[in-house]
């Protein structure tokens, strides 16, 4: 198969690995590009998604700025903001900028889906508004929020690809080079776009794959179980008291 | 800015009917396969992967399939029929969550109301199942038609027709108005089609009107 044999090609060309140019650089450009949107992303989306919820307020706009974001045409997007601006910066707070619905949406469900037992057993363990957020719902939230930075990390890196049509670097730039931008691509180009995209796709995995290890770290075992609708030990079980 | 709006006019509205068309048709299909697939999905404990839909987005799916699928399908008179099916995947996936979870939301007291007046697994489905489920379903049918509308843009990339096609005319001749018009087209469409998802659903569920899915 042509395809086949051209990704293969491609992809084990070793000159095409190193240079400037090469697979290597771009990968960690996106690797870069796509860290910092997304921390750019979280600053903002966490702590707008934790007061909204907690005080229920404009959840209406939440759901509606999330849809919204779903419309918004990436590609057309991204050469807009390429042709009025220079460098890489105003690309990477689009593609940052159309995260945040998303994000704070996912903290609004992970915050709804608390118990409201636990926000009022906090108020009744003397905790004020802002304890009781970042030290009941904060701490009970984190794996719907993880979940939604999962989706985030596949929302992100593939808006730096398409940035490429803005002029942005990273992997996206073989998108740009082997479909090119006037008529039908040709077989050639389509394998290397494929390439890209592959490479983009074993990012994605392995950026999500960390998420999930920091969930796995951060989250507590009963938390977890809890989510996945199954049995938490009972307390004589879990000390080993029971069989 | 009015110049090139009056003498693309027609060219426009060609490239508008073609969008919709390459975005609607992959949502049909989504209903017709998410439907059954999400019934017979919502009776099982574990629905696997289709339940986290989300771990890869929708863009990158889509975007994936269409470069794919159309580098092993070189055929220009195939290549409407790979965009339809590259988006009717993540349709798909969009929809057939929400099916689930409405399936899944019906209290099981009504399921066993069901049983004891003596129906079966179709008509459980069809006459108790579906209509308890039908906001979330409406719900997922309107994210789907949305991204839809929103995704069709990105066939450009392989050539497709649609709106997508304005944002390639701009980064070739170095202009921001066609894609400018492009973005502005297309959240239109996908304001619009909310708007008639919405009225669809008001006509369909009767019973749900006025609360917010």
């Amino acid at each position: 198969m042509d395809l086949l044999a051209g990704v293969q090609e491609f992809l084990t060309e070793p000159s095409h690995w190193t240079g400037s140019e090469g697979i290597a650089i771009r990968a960690a450009e996106h690797l870069g590009y796509t860290g910092l949107a997304l921390l750019a992303a979280l600053v903002v989306a966490l702590p707008v998604g934790l007061l909204l919820s907690h005080t229920g307020r404009l959840g209406g706009l939440v759901r509606w700025l999330d849809q919204v974001s779903v419309a918004v045409p990436l590609l057309g997007v991204v050469v807009l903001v390429g042709l009025v601006s220079d460098g890489p910066w105003p690309l990477v707070g689009t593609v940052s900028l159309l995260a945040v619905p998303s994000l704070v949406a996912a903290t609004w469900d992970g915050v709804l889906e608390v118990d409201p037992t636990v926000s009022h057993a906090a108020r009744g363990l003397g905790m004020r508004g802002r304890q009781v957020i970042l030290r009941a719902e904060l701490p009970v939230a984190v794996p719907a929020v993880l979940a939604g930075v999962r989706a985030a990390v596949a929302q992100v890196a593939t808006g730096v690809a398409v940035a490429a049509y803005g002029g942005l670097g990273g992997l996206g730039a073989y998108l740009v080079e082997g479909l090119g931008v006037s008529g039908r691509p040709t077989g050639p180009g389509l394998a290397i776009a494929v390439s890209g995209l592959l490479l983009l796709v074993v990012l994605v995995v392995g950026m999500q794959l960390l998420v999930w290890a920091l969930g796995r770290t951060t989250v507590p075992r009963d938390l977890a179980l809890a989510r996945q609708g199954r049995e938490l030990p009972k307390r004589s079980q879990a000390l080993g008291l029971a069989p | 800015m009015n110049d090139w709006l009056v003498s693309n006019s027609d060219r426009i509205v060609g490239l508008m009917g073609t969008h919709l068309a390459l975005a609607l048709v992959p949502v049909l299909l989504a209903v017709l396969i998410s439907v059954p697939l999400g019934l017979a999905l919502s009776g099982r404990v574990s629905a696997g992967p289709l339940m986290q839909p989300k771990a890869l987005g929708y863009v990158l799916p889509a975007l994936a399939l269409l470069v794919f699928l159309r580098a092993v399908v070189d055929d220009p008179r195939l290549d409407n029929a790979v965009v339809v099916v590259a988006l009717t995947v993540p349709a798909t996936f969009l929809m057939t969550r929400r099916v689930v979870a409405g399936v899944r939301d019906v209290p099981a007291d009504v399921r066993r109301g069901a049983l004891g007046m003596g129906y079966g697994r179709l008509r459980r489905h069809l006459r108790v199942e579906l209509p308890l489920a039908a906001p979330s379903i409406f719900a997922g049918l309107r994210v789907a038609t949305v991204a839809s509308i929103s995704l069709v843009t990105l066939a450009a990339l392989v050539g497709g027709d649609g709106l997508g096609t304005l944002f390639l005319e701009s980064l070739r001749d170095d202009v921001h108005v066609p894609a400018l018009t492009g973005v502005a087209l297309t959240l239109v469409a996908a304001g619009l089609a909310d708007a008639f998802v919405r009225g669809a659903e008001w006509l369909a569920v009767p019973w749900n009107r006025g609360a917010e899915a």
